[in-house]
């Protein structure tokens, strides 16, 4: 029988249809609806909503139809309960890369990556996988305004149009957009436009490596990296493996050189030179903490060692520049670093990389890619070379020096018309920029947020999700993606793109449906410039079908560029380069790792994210090592003021080892003023000093006060604990089974006979050598499990409920050197579980899969099973952490995962509702569950692929193998609770020249 | 029970009410009663009062409340439901003692407070 | 060789009375007459304080455990450290009444009453923690095993359900027992009392008990097995609360010691209670001659003899630690000593091993102000050591990744000052409707009350 010969009543009047009961039956659904507020989203919008997703889900591929359906009419191609996926595009910044958005009944739920997408291979990172709360944020702004007043878009467009049209200069400032069509529909509006022009900019920008290959090769196009042809790394201030907006592909690919199966295999090499603690180097084999002034001379000495030495130049014009170079001493840490790195570099020649960060000077940029021309980083090779000399990644002009011309034309009021599209430049720029602002006539808003450049704008509209709206990008040569909606907007908004055709087709005096007319106007672009190049004989249709189901399209590659370096470049820079005193003080900036540059400052998973060197949430902290906090007479927490020239800065000091003295360093992205509710006041806005990431001479003032920071761990030490176990390769290769020997387990025996598992035996493995801390997985898991954000308050009483964490450990072996280890620390699902034992209501028992399994409903709240848990992986609800969800967040909780309530006890399931799911998939299928069919959100997630899970009973599965590795080890095994995850112990590569200094 | 006259009488010291009692049950008078204000020693001898059957029963009861109660532990964990907990077998027996025995001292306590009670005296299970 | 033995003198138990009806009219003299204004003070001091605990126990309620300190690695804080403690202090009346009957120790008549009295209060106040430190406190009856709609039994093999079964089992046991001994009282009162309200109460309270030496027979072999089962009762109860922590794997917990040194730590800290409860009544109601300093003496000298068998308990842990080789075990007692707690570590020692020292010397042993003190201390140190067990273990256990701290809020000190309110409260109206001496047992004790002038045999 079908669904819709289903009719369900509540009374007989209404199986009657009596209109009086039927009216009174349809009051129950009205409200006051006006559309302009949807918090008080009702029922009814609520049932609305879930038709237009579901209608929405069906066409998806093809044109989203703007009729509103009702969910009883069963909607084609959706079973309820089913998921379905979506492949879209995850953009930041200049970089993006393929997604697939799950979605259940319409509504999206999850971010996971896109297997055929090059640049994800099937991971996402943080910021994708949070995006999906960021679609549900109830904070988002909802409709256009002028001024105070709600305006409807037609009336918004009417007003803007008419101002367009008699504005005498217009200038759009937008952020960054890898977007093709965008680009090429903002160009046909600035045509229109009488004198107009736009302005990219970004905080965190390409300008500079931009212009350091200007100035090296003559082209400002930035070369691909490969980490995965490398064999020796250098990174000077690049945080390749976590901050940066690429690190995906790249933690994917470094990963690919720290995997090893036998004692056969090699390892790359991984030194930084840095003078922040990035993740990247938490990650080193190498890793020395310098002051930023030091970079560059540190950059130099190395070419220089180079040359001389290694005499890796033929140009004798190199040599007698860098013969200036004063060096460091012999025998001391430093010389002996670069001297064990220069040999390394030029033993590999053409197999190693030097990456410098891209907001470093344009000098030590410079001096970077000469070492790279030096060390055959650009090849030629057989089997490519570390940087692609034909593929470039997307990068702009777009940084503050880029900005210097629009600057100039405000402070001369030039400007009668400003567009701020996305960024948000009045946090980013500061309050000078905001008076600049307010000195524009007309200033128009196309935002996600009410931020505090819509604060200033007169004019302001809310801008799609990317995951309500259509789209594409083109990350690198050779790769455009699309990006396609999943969901109607949940709020009166407009993609930059519908904006902008709306904006051209009604000032030629078209009638204008954005949405449509934005789609034809990307399936044009696309008709014309890439299935035209691609030389496929089906129809566009069929290509643009193809295209979107796959997500991304692949181009023909532009010939081979040659990199020559041009030595002008390097006198240049040697020219600029003066040995500074070395006893100022200074501060160095990074990119948030979990709100970037202050974009996702509303996201409260990010924010809880701890970060995934310092494991501090909600702040960004001046951080600074014991010895100079020493010398400034301040102690943790103490609040400093900081000036760099007028404006001050207030930041708490956090203790942080591994940094050079006299260094402090901060993270951008935090101290917002507006844009919505959670992200408002936390932490300090340190774009306030300017927006040169490093700052010589910076004045240190005590601030009275003490700041709590919330970091959710509070000992660093692993107490010579055999924890994380970790060994050389030589030690290694000498002693494959080094933990056995690590950890002296008598034989462990037990009174009782041990419980058969007869089918599936769920277990994990987690290869802590190719982990690098990026924290991807704590926020898949949070998205998939519907875990609570508690806020700093919860987190500083040490509540926070992430079921999987990073603990981090440091070891010191000397002031300066620190080795950071990571480990991922979930529930072992032991089979001995000592937390089963101890529940006196039975709420968590063992599954016969060997899962350890939590029944919310059962569960009084005891938390006598998370005290007898020795790796300390329950998390109790101590309030009612999910009271607080605000209409729409609702939408976005994956419905296959309970919302726990106060009072119960959680933790890691792995994956439960998947582990069903897929079981389930395979008894349709009438097979049994293929290994790698299930996977943990965690795992997905992964870019390093650290974490494998699957069935210890069947001994081809990738899991059993890699449990049986003899580095493998299961933590705290001595306790006899038989956990089912097995880590692979670290495995460092030191140089052992190096690695004997230490020793 | 056929009498219809009783004699009471008041002492002033326990020794003269012990022989006073011994007396009287040399008489061979068996319905009489001696009411003091606290157990006076020698008094039951002198009365050749039985010794009380309320320690076989509490024996009884004690035993039967840890049968009770180790069998409840074996039907629930073993045949009712059986659970993995802890990788412990349904039938933990070092577990369940500390159960087993509070049952026997709870049935215990209730089988000799009910059997002292006074209310309950002329029931028949004195 | 029939040399004459002298015999030491035994201490006359009951001081300056001669008279049998005098005995009752101390005792009941309380319970005749309206309170004075002291007592009313007193009240309404421990009912505020009662109110107080009750009120952050409804906000506890309201809002979640979370208004609590208790965080991730300290699940039980204050909230089972108060548990321990009350049922600590709940063993000395079960105690004395049963082991010291089962001694013939006849010095315990004076006091029995009133430590009975403050066993049960003691567990009632424990029994309230275990409830509300639940998450979810509505489900609190899923603890006992009953059929539900889940078809899940409790799971028997959880120290927390062995939990709910001592401490059922042992307050019903102990209420009963102390039940037990007021019946005779309770009949002497109904046969004085002239208030016909009063006359009611007591007659149903009694249960018609009629003073006759067929029921004293009946009633004196009941007392013995009471006596006899409450003793490995009172054992047994706060081994199994050791359990809680001695069959989990914590380090610091996890040690086999813990149910005598538990049991030994019970026997201290109520002793110094019942110490501190009888200093007040013997006071207030003028019970000099029926509690005398002997009986004081007596308790000194086992407050002493616990205190240091809890030393050797706190020695010998360091000894295991030591000796086990086992770097996490060694690592959670250095932590005691020298972590973070470990000011409350030393609090514990010197309440618990050093102050009992004291009474090495007769003139401290019989010192009242110095014995109200001592007892306060080691009442203090008691609750210290539970606080000391609980939040050092789980603050710093295995992961050193998780280690944090624990601080307690308003809510969880103002629960303890209710409980402490809660239970003087239930005391102080005790002794206003029940005798807080045995009656019937202070007069076998007296001076020629049995024939042969026996006093120290049953």
């Amino acid at each position: 029988m079908e669904e819709k010969d289903k009719i369900y009543w509540k009374s007989f009047e209404e199986l009657a249809k009596d209109p009086r009961t039927l009216e009174l039956a349809q009051r129950e659904f009205m409200q006051e609806d006006d559309g302009s507020d949807f918090l008080s989203l009702s029922r009814r919008k609520f049932l609305k909503l879930l038709g237009a997703s579901v209608a929405l889900a069906t066409t998806s591929c093809r044109r989203p139809v703007a009729k509103i359906l009702p969910y009883v009419k069963q909607a084609e191609n959706v079973k309820p309960g089913i998921a379905q996926y979506y492949a879209s595009t995850f953009a930041l910044n200049h970089h993006s890369y393929g997604i697939l958005v799950k979605t259940i009944e319409g509504r999206p739920i999850k971010i996971e990556g896109n297997p055929d997408h090059p640049l994800s291979q099937g991971s996402a990172g943080t910021w994708a996988q949070a995006s999906v709360l960021e679609l549900y944020d109830p904070d988002r702004k909802r409709n256009p305004t002028i001024g105070d007043h709600v305006v409807s878009w037609d009336e918004w467009d009417k007003e803007i149009i008419s101002l367009l049209q008699k504005s005498k200069n217009i200038r759009f400032l937008t952020e960054s957009n890898s977007s093709p069509t965008f680009k090429y529909t903002l160009k046909k509006l600035l045509k229109v436009l009488p004198n107009s022009h736009w302005n990219p900019y970004e905080p965190v920008s390409q300008e500079r490596a931009r212009l350091a290959f200007k100035k090296a090769f003559g082209r400002p196009d930035l070369p691909k990296l490969h980490l995965d042809k490398a064999k020796i790394i250098l990174s000077i201030n690049s945080d390749f493996l976590c901050s940066d907006a690429d690190s995906l592909i790249h933690i994917k690919n470094w990963a690919k050189g720290r995997k090893i199966r036998s004692s056969k295999d090699t390892l790359n090499r991984l030194y930084v030179l840095e003078s922040f603690f990035s993740t990247t180097g938490s990650n080193a084999d190498h890793r020395l903490s310098v002051k930023p002034s030091q970079l560059l001379s540190f950059a130099l000495e190395l070419a220089q060692i180079l040359v001389t030495r290694f005499h890796l130049s033929t140009d004798p014009s190199h040599l007698s520049l860098l013969n200036t170079i004063p060096d460091h001493s012999e025998k001391t840490v430093e010389r002996e670093f670069l001297l064990a790195l220069a040999e390394d570099l030029a033993q590999h020649h053409g197999q190693s990389v030097v990456v410098v960060g891209q907001q470093e000077s344009v000098e030590l940029q410079v001096v970077g890619q000469f070492i790279n021309s030096l060390i055959g980083s650009f090849g030629p090779r057989v089997g490519g070379s570390t940087l692609d000399s034909k593929v470039s990644v997307a990068s702009f002009d777009n940084g503050h020096e880029s900005l210097k011309p629009l600057l100039s034309e405000l402070k001369a009021g030039k400007v009668d018309t400003l567009i701020t599209l996305g960024g948000n430049p009045v946090y980013q720029l500061g309050a000078e920029f905001e008076a600049l602002m307010k000195k524009v006539p007309n200033t128009i808003r196309l935002s996600l947020y009410s931020d505090e450049t819509t604060a200033v704008s007169k004019y302001a509209a809310p801008l799609s999700h990317f995951l309500e709206s259509w789209g594409d990008s083109r990350p690198e040569d050779g790769l455009v993606s699309l990006i396609q909606p999943t969901i109607q907007p949940l709020h009166n908004s407009r993609s930059s793109g519908e904006v902008m055709i709306s904006w051209l087709y009604k000032m030629s005096g078209k009638a204008s449906h954005p949405t449509e007319d934005w789609l034809s106007e990307i399936k044009l672009y696309w008709k014309k410039n890439i299935y035209a190049k691609k030389n496929t004989f089906g129809s566009f249709e069929t290509f643009w079908e193809g295209a979107l189901q796959d997500g991304v399209v692949t181009e023909t590659l532009p010939l081979s560029k040659a990199f020559h370096f041009n030595s002008s470049a390097l006198s240049e820079a040697i020219s600029n380069f003066k040995k500074t005193p070395s006893d100022t003080l200074e501060l160095q900036w990074t990119p948030s790792p979990a709100l970037f540059d202050g974009r996702f400052a509303n996201g409260g998973s990010l924010q809880e994210l701890p970060d995934p060197v310092t494991k501090v949430t909600w702040d960004n902290v001046a951080s600074m090592s014991a010895k100079t906090a020493l010398k400034y007479g301040l102690k943790q927490g103490n609040k400093i003021k900081l000036s760099g020239g007028a404006s001050t800065v207030t930041l708490p000091v956090f203790l942080q080892p591994g940094l050079a003295e006299d260094v402090i360093t901060t993270s951008i992205g935090y101290g917002r003023r507006a844009g919505g509710e959670i992200g408002m006041g936390v932490g300090s806005n340190v774009f306030v000093l300017g927006q040169a990431w490093q700052y010589k001479n910076v004045q240190l003032k005590k601030h009275s006060g003490q700041h709590k920071i919330a970091t959710t761990q509070t000992h660093h030490s692993m107490e010579g604990r055999p924890i994380v176990l970790e060994a050389t390769l030589e030690e290694y290769k000498k002693h494959p089974d080094f933990p056995k020997h690590k950890i002296h387990t008598p034989e462990l025996l037990s009174l009782y006979q041990d419980y058969p598992y007869t089918g599936h035996k769920w277990g994990m493995a987690i290869d802590l050598n190719s982990c690098v801390g990026c924290s991807g997985c704590v926020v898949a898991c949070d998205v998939e499990n519907n875990i609570p954000n508690v806020g700093k308050a919860q987190v500083l009483k040490g509540r926070e409920m992430q079921w999987l964490r990073l603990d981090r450990y440091y070891e010191t072996s000397s002031e300066n050197e620190v080795k950071t280890l990571h480990q991922p620390m979930l529930c072992q699902h032991c089979d001995n579980a000592p937390c089963e034992t101890v529940c006196p209501v039975s709420a968590t028992v063992h599954s016969d899969e060997g899962i350890n399994q939590m029944t919310y409903n059962r569960c009084v709240g005891t938390r006598y099973c998370a005290n007898n848990c020795p790796y300390k992986v329950r998390r109790f609800n101590y309030f009612n952490f999910n009271a607080d969800i605000e209409t729409p967040q609702e939408l976005g909780k994956n419905p296959s995962v309970t919302i726990r309530s106060r009072g119960v006890m959680e933790k890691c399931t792995f994956c439960i509702q998947r582990i069903s799911e897929g079981k389930n998939a395979a008894k349709m299928r009438g097979e049994k569950v293929s290994d790698g069919e299930i996977q943990t959100a965690c795992q997905q997630a992964c870019p390093s692929q650290a974490i494998v899970f699957g069935d210890l009973n069947d001994p081809n599965s990738e899991v059993s193998k890699l449990s049986s590795l003899s580095q493998g080890y299961r933590v705290l095994e001595e306790l006899n609770v038989r956990p089912a995850v097995t880590y692979l112990a670290k495995i460092r590569n030191p140089h052992p020249r190096l690695e004997k200094r230490v020793s | 029970m056929t009498f219809k006259k009783g004699l009471a009488a008041n002492f002033t010291s326990p020794q003269e009410l012990v022989r006073a009692a011994r007396q009287v049950h040399k008489l061979g008078i068996k319905h009489f009663d001696v009411f003091t204000p606290y157990p006076i020693h020698g008094l039951d001898e002198a009365m050749e009062i039985k010794n009380s059957h309320i320690p076989w029963f509490s024996l009884v009861f004690g035993l039967l409340g840890a049968g009770a109660g180790l069998y409840f532990q074996w039907w629930t964990s073993v045949a009712d439901w059986t659970l993995n907990i802890g990788g412990k077998p349904h039938f933990s027996l070092p577990a369940f003692i500390p159960v087993t025995f509070e049952c026997g001292i709870l049935f215990c306590a209730f089988a000799s407070f009910q059997n002292t009670n006074p209310f309950l005296k002329k029931i028949p299970m004195r | 060789m029939s040399a004459p033995v002298e015999t030491l003198k035994r201490p006359e138990l009951v001081l300056g009375i001669k008279d049998r009806k005098t005995i009752t009219e101390i005792i009941a003299k309380p319970l005749d007459r309206i309170p004075s204004k002291s007592w009313f003070l007193t009240f309404a001091l421990t009912a505020s304080l009662m109110t107080l605990g009750f009120l952050c126990i409804g906000w506890t309620f309201y809002k979640g455990i979370g208004v609590w300190g208790n965080n991730n690695p300290v699940g039980w804080a204050f909230d089972i450290t108060n548990f321990v403690f009350w049922i600590g202090i709940g063993h000395a009346g079960t105690l004395i009444s049963a082991i010291l009957f089962l001694f013939r120790q006849r010095w315990r008549t004076a006091i029995n009453r009133a430590a009975e009295a403050m066993t049960i209060f003691a567990v009632i106040c424990a029994g309230i923690f275990p409830l509300i430190h639940l998450g979810r406190p509505w489900f609190a009856y899923w603890l006992f095993p009953l059929p539900n709609e889940m078809k899940i039994w409790v799971n028997f093999r959880s120290p927390l359900l062995w939990d709910v079964f001592a401490v059922s089992t042992y307050f019903m046991v102990s209420l009963l027992f102390w039940y037990m001994g007021l019946i005779p009282d309770l009949a002497t009162l109904r046969d004085r009392t002239t208030h016909p309200l009063k006359k009611v109460a007591y007659s149903i309270l009694s249960l018609g008990w009629r003073s006759s030496q067929r029921c004293w027979k009946q009633y004196e072999t009941a007392y013995l097995i009471f006596a006899a089962i409450s003793t490995p009762l009172v054992l047994s109860v706060h081994s199994i609360v050791s359990f809680d922590f001695a069959t989990s794997i914590i380090p610091g917990w996890h040690t086999t010691i813990f149910p005598p040194y538990f049991v030994a730590g019970a026997i201290f800290g109520g002793f110094a209670m019942v110490m501190i409860l009888l200093l007040f009544t013997r006071t207030f109601f003028k019970l000099e001659d029926l509690i005398t300093l002997t009986h004081l003496e007596n308790m000194n000298k086992v407050l002493l003899t616990a205190g240091m068998l809890v030393g050797y308990a706190y020695l010998v842990e360091f000894f295991t630690a030591w000796y086990s080789a086992n770097s996490y075990e060694l690592f959670a007692f250095t932590n005691r000593a020298t972590g973070p707690y470990g000011w409350a570590y030393w609090i514990m020692i010197f309440c618990n091993v050093l102050s009992p020292q004291l009474f090495w010397f007769k003139r401290f042993r019989t010192s009242i102000p110095v014995m109200f003190i001592v007892s306060i201390l080691v009442t203090i140190g008691m609750w210290f050591e539970r606080f000391v067990i609980i939040v050092t273990s789980l603050h710093r256990d295995f992961l050193p990744s998780s280690w944090d701290m624990y601080t307690p809020t308003i809510f969880d000190i103002g629960i303890f000052l209710g409980s402490l309110g809660l239970f003087f409260t239930l005391y102080l109206i005790f002794v206003r409707v029940l005798p807080a001496v045995s009656i019937s047992e202070i007069k076998g004790v007296m001076h020629g009350a049995h024939p042969k002038g026996e006093v120290d045999d049953i």
